[in-house]
C-alpha cells in the first residue's frame, strides 16, 4: 500500500561512468519530485558498501579496505555507539590459554547449544577461525586482559565444555576486563580509520537497490542532518545492522536495535530465517529492560506472584528459583498469562530480596540495590523488584552461507546466492546459533563473519571493477514511500502503535508458546501492522526529523515482529529457545529445517530450507542429533 | 543556581583523561590442569585514540526556531541512542526533560558529556569509579549525576549500596574455580 504510489522516475547515472579505486565518485545532486515535494538525490559509487558500524560492520570494512576495495560505511549512529559496546563478557575462542582446548570441542558445544538447528558447516567455520580472528584482534591492538604469564586471559561461561562435553568446564571466553565489546569497537574503528574507510555517519539506510534480475546494486539512504537522499552503488552490499530486540516490550537491547537490515531484505522480497528463535533472560527490570543478574537468585532472591506465592516451587520443586534460565522464564510467563502477574496490568513478577541481609546485597551483589533504585524506583529492603523475561538476543536474521553471502530459495536450490548482497553479525543468520545461542559466541560471530564477508568479496570481485549502471527507477519506490510516510496524517502516534506491537510480542511470542497464544498473536500482530496505516507523523521536516526516523524504525520492527510470530506459530515442536507447551518434544523428523519468512503484499509467507548437517572437510565429522534435556 | 552553573561553564576546560581501571580482585583463579595458580591482570591503561569529538565540531545555532529544533532533535537522538541501555535511559531521559531550557553554555557542556565513552560514563555516574576533574566540574554531568544520586538516596538503603569505587556485580565470576560459574552466562 505504501509502495503502490509511483511518481516520475529518477535519471540514471551518466553512461560509461564507473568506480575508481583512487577516490570515491560522487555525482552531482539531482532532484526527484513527488506530487508534493522535491527530494535531492546524491549518487555515490564504491566497490563495497557496509550498512551498520558495529563490530560486524567495522570488521567487514577493515577487511575490505585491506584488500584494496573502495569502501563506504553507512551508519545511523556514530560507530562507537553501536550496541556492540554493551557486550561485556568476552569472545569465545579455543586458544587453550587456561587449560587444554580444541576448536572441535567448541564446535560441539555450539552445535549442542543450537539444539541441532545450526548449520554445522558454518559452525565449523566459525569455531575453527575463532583463534585466528582473536589473534588478529590482538594484533590490531585490542587490549585483552592477561594471565600472569602474558597470555590472553579467558573466563568460564556456562555451556562451554572440554572433550565433547565429557571433560569438564572450558575456559574459552577471551576478554578485556568487563568491556570487551567497547574495546572491540574502538580497536576496529581505529583500524578502519587507518584504512580510510569512508564513513557516512547519521545516515539512515532505507532500502536495498535491487535490479530486475535480483542482483543487489547498493542501497538508498537518508542523510538525517540535511535531508538529502543518497544512492550508494556498489558491487557488494554488506548488511550489519544488528538485532530487533526492540520489537518486544522488554529487551536488553539499546533503543537502536530496530532490525533495519532485516526489514530492508524483507521489503526486497527475500526471506528472513528462523526469527522464531529469540533468547530471553528471566529477570529484566519491568519497563526498563536492564538485567538483574541471576546471582541475585543464587544468593537467595525469591520470585513471587500476585498471591505472594513462591511459584517456582511448583514448577521446579528441587531447583526452585535456581532452575535454568528457560525454566524460570517460562514459569514467570505462565503465571502472568494465568492472571497471577503483579502490577496494574498484571504483566510482571516480583523478585524479592528484602529478606536478604544488607551486607549480602552490599558485598556479594554490589550494584543490585542501585540498579533497582535507578531503573525501578524501589528500595530492595522494603519492596520487591518488578521483573519479567527480557529479550537478550535474536538467533534468526538474514540467511547466509558461511561466506556471509545472502542465500535464498531459487527453484530447487535452497542455497542460491543473492548476487551482490551479504550480511554479518546479529542481523545475519549463518546459522551458527541455530535455536539457541551459546554464551559469548555473539562477539565471535560478529568478528568471524564480518571478516568472512571481506574475504569472500576479495575472492569474487576486484577493486575498481566496472559496475552496471543503476536503472532509471532505482530508489523511486522508496522515495515515494518516504514521501507518503513523512506526510502521514492518520490518528495514531508512532509511540502508541509501537507499544501495542511490543505488548503483543511480549504477551504472545515470548517464552510461553502454545497454539492458542500464537494463533491469537498472529491475529493481534496483523492488526498492529494494519494500524500502522493509520500512523500520524507530526513533523514534516526532512532534517533531524526524529518522528520520521522512529516511524521508519517502527515499520522495520513490525515486519520483523510479524514474521517472528507467524514462524513461531507454524513450528509445531520445541527446540532451543522456542519452547511450546503443546509440542514439548523436539521433532527431528518433521522440523529439522530452517524457517523462512517472506514479507509479500504485507503478509507473511513461510517456506523452509534444510539444515546443513555436513561439515566442510574431514577435519571434523558432523555431530548427530542428541536429545536435549531441558 | 543557574547563574552559578553558567559561570562555571564559561570557565570550563575539558581535558579528558581515561580513568585507570580499579585494581584486580584479590584471589587467584584455580585452574584444573595448572601446577601453579596464575592470577589474571585486568585492563592496563587503555588510551582510546578514536573518541568521538563532536563537541569541538558541532555548531550551536539557537538563532531561529528551525535551527533550534534541528539541534535539539539531534542532541536528543544522540542522548537516547548510546548503544548502552542504561545510558539510553538515564541520559536520554534527562536530556529530553531539560534540553528545551538549556542555554548555549549548557548545550556545549552536554556535547562534552556526549563525547564520553559509555563504560566510563556509566561508572562515573554510578560512583563505581572516580571521574576526572574536568568531567566532575561539567555542569551537565553534575546535574545528571545528581539525579542518579537523588534516586539512590530516595530508593535504596545505604547499608545495601556498594561502596564508592566498588565495581558492580557481573554475569560471571572470575574467582570461581573448577566448578565454573554457578549462575551461567549472561
Amino acid at each position: 500500500m505504501w509502495r503502490g504510489c509511483v511518481s516520475r522516475g529518477l535519471r540514471s547515472l551518466s553512461k560509461g561512468k564507473g568506480s575508481s579505486s583512487s577516490a570515491p565518485v560522487s555525482a552531482a545532486a539531482r532532484l526527484f519530485s513527488t506530487a508534493s515535494s522535491s527530494y535531492t538525490v546524491v549518487d555515490h559509487s564504491y566497490d563495497a558498501v557496509v550498512v551498520g558500524a558495529g563490530g560486524a560492520g567495522l570488521r567487514a570494512a577493515i577487511g575490505l579496505s585491506e584488500h584494496g576495495f573502495n569502501t563506504a560505511c553507512i551508519t545511523k549512529l556514530f560507530p562507537t555507539r553501536s550496541h556492540t559496546v554493551a557486550a561485556q563478557g568476552g569472545i569465545n575462542a579455543a586458544l587453550g590459554n587456561m587449560t587444554e582446548d580444541d576448536w572441535r570441542w567448541h564446535m560441539y558445544d555450539t552445535v549442542k547449544g543450537s539444539d541441532w538447528l545450526g548449520d554445522q558447516d558454518s559452525i565449523q567455520y566459525m569455531c575453527r577461525e575463532a583463534p585466528k580472528a582473536v589473534i588478529e584482534l590482538e594484533n590490531y591492538g585490542l587490549p585483552f586482559s592477561r594471565t600472569e604469564d602474558g597470555k590472553i586471559y579467558q573466563r568460564a561461561f556456562g555451556g562451554q565444555s572440554l572433550d565433547f562435553g565429557k571433560g569438564g568446564q572450558a575456559y574459552r571466553c577471551a576478554c578485556a576486563a568487563d568491556r570487551t565489546g567497547h574495546a572491540m569497537l574502538h580497536t576496529l574503528y581505529g583500524q578502519a580509520m587507518k584504512h580510510n574507510t569512508q564513513f557516512f555517519v547519521e545516515y539512515f539506510a532505507l532500502d536495498l537497490i535491487m535490479d530486475s534480475e535480483g542482483t543487489c546494486q547498493g542501497v538508498i539512504a537518508l542523510n538525517m542532518e540535511d535531508g538529502t537522499l543518497h544512492r550508494f552503488r556498489a558491487t557488494n552490499t554488506i548488511l550489519a545492522t544488528g538485532g530487533y530486540g526492540r520489537a518486544y516490550f522488554s529487551a536488553t537491547s539499546a533503543h537502536t536495535c530496530t532490525g533495519d537490515g532485516n526489514a530492508m531484505v524483507a521489503r526486497a522480497g527475500l526471506p528472513l530465517q528462523d526469527l522464531e528463535f529469540v533468547q530471553f533472560h528471566p529477570t529484566g527490570i519491568y519497563g526498563a529492560g536492564c538485567l538483574i543478574t541471576e546471582g541475585s537468585r543464587g544468593e537467595g532472591g525469591i520470585l513471587r506472584n500476585s498471591e505472594g506465592e513462591r511459584f517456582m516451587e511448583r514448577y521446579a520443586p528441587t531447583a526452585k528459583d535456581l532452575a535454568s534460565r528457560d525454566v524460570v522464564s517460562r514459569s514467570m510467563t505462565m503465571e502472568i498469562r494465568e492472571g497471577r502477574g503483579v502490577g496494574p496490568l498484571k504483566d510482571h513478577i516480583y523478585l524479592h530480596l528484602n529478606h536478604l541481609p544488607p551486607e549480602v546485597l552490599k558485598e556479594r551483589l554490589p550494584g543490585i540495590s542501585e540498579t533497582a533504585a535507578i531503573f525501578a524506583g524501589v528500595d530492595v529492603t522494603k519492596e520487591p523488584i518488578p521483573v519479567l523475561p527480557t529479550v537478550h538476543y535474536n538467533m534468526g536474521g538474514i540467511p547466509t552461507n558461511y561466506h556471509g553471502e545472502v542465500v535464498t530459495m531459487k527453484g530447487d536450490n535452497p542455497d542460491s546466492v543473492v548476487p551482490g548482497l551479504m550480511a554479518a553479525g546479529e542481523a545475519a543468520c549463518a546459522s551458527v546459533h541455530g535455536a539457541n545461542r551459546l554464551g559469548a559466541n555473539s562477539l565471535l560471530d560478529i568478528v568471524v563473519f564480518g571478516r568472512a564477508c571481506a574475504n569472500r568479496v576479495a575472492e569474487t570481485a576486484k577493486p575498481g571493477e566496472k559496475q552496471k549502471p543503476l536503472q532509471k527507477s532505482a530508489g523511486e519506490k522508496t522515495i515515494a514511500w518516504l514521501d507518503k510516510l513523512r506526510n502521514a496524517n492518520g490518528s495514531l502516534p508512532t509511540s502508541k502503535i509501537r507499544l501495542n506491537m511490543q505488548r503483543v510480542m511480549q504477551n504472545n511470542a515470548a517464552v510461553f508458546r502454545t497454539q492458542e497464544t500464537l494463533e491469537e498473536g498472529c491475529k493481534l500482530i496483523t492488526k498492529a501492522w494494519e494500524s500502522y496505516h493509520d500512523v500520524k507523523i507530526s513533523d514534516r521536516s526532512l532534517i533531524w526529523n526524529s518522528d520520521l526516523i522512529e516511524t521508519i524504525e517502527l515499520e522495520n520492527l513490525l515486519i520483523n515482529a510479524c514474521i517472528t510470530m507467524h514462524s513461531a506459530e507454524a513450528r509445531k515442536e520445541s527446540r532451543g529457545a522456542h519452547a511450546r507447551e503443546d509440542f514439548t518434544k523436539r521433532d527431528d523428523e518433521q522440523w529439522m529445517k530452517h524457517s523462512l519468512g517472506y514479507w509479500e503484499n504485507e503478509k507473511v509467507r513461510l517456506a523452509y530450507r534444510p539444515v546443513h548437517m555436513n561439515t566442510l572437510d574431514s577435519e571434523v565429522e558432523s555431530f548427530p542429533p542428541k536429545a536435549r534435556v531441558y | 543556581m543557574a547563574a552559578a552553573l553558567l559561570r562555571r561553564a564559561l570557565h570550563l576546560h575539558l581535558h579528558l583523561r581515561r580513568a585507570l581501571p580499579s585494581p584486580p580482585r584479590a584471589g587467584a583463579l584455580l585452574l584444573p590442569a595448572a601446577a601453579s595458580s596464575p592470577a589474571h591482570r585486568f585492563l592496563s591503561g587503555f588510551t582510546t585514540t578514536t573518541q568521538q569529538n563532536s563537541a569541538s565540531t558541532t555548531t550551536i545555532d539557537l538563532s531561529s526556531d528551525e535551527s533550534r529544533r534541528r539541534l535539539i532533535n539531534r542532541l536528543v537522538y544522540r542522548s537516547k541512542q548510546r548503544g548502552f541501555l542504561e545510558l539510553d535511559l538515564v541520559l536520554g531521559t534527562w536530556v529530553e526533560q531539560h534540553i528545551h531550557s538549556m542555554d548555549e553554555a549548557n548545550i556545549r557542556a552536554l556535547l562534552q558529556v556526549l563525547d564520553l565513552e559509555n563504560p566510563d560514563l556509566w561508572k562515573w555516574l554510578t560512583s563505581q569509579e572516580q571521574p576526572p576533574e574536568a568531567v566532575n566540574s561539567n555542569p551537565v554531568f553534575i546535574a545528571v549525576k545528581s539525579k542518579v544520586t537523588d534516586n539512590l538516596s530516595k530508593h535504596s538503603s545505604p547499608e545495601t549500596r556498594s561502596a564508592p569505587g566498588q565495581p558492580w556485580v557481573r554475569g560471571w565470576d572470575d574467582k570461581r574455580g573448577i566448578e565454573g560459574p554457578k549462575y551461567g552466562n549472561q
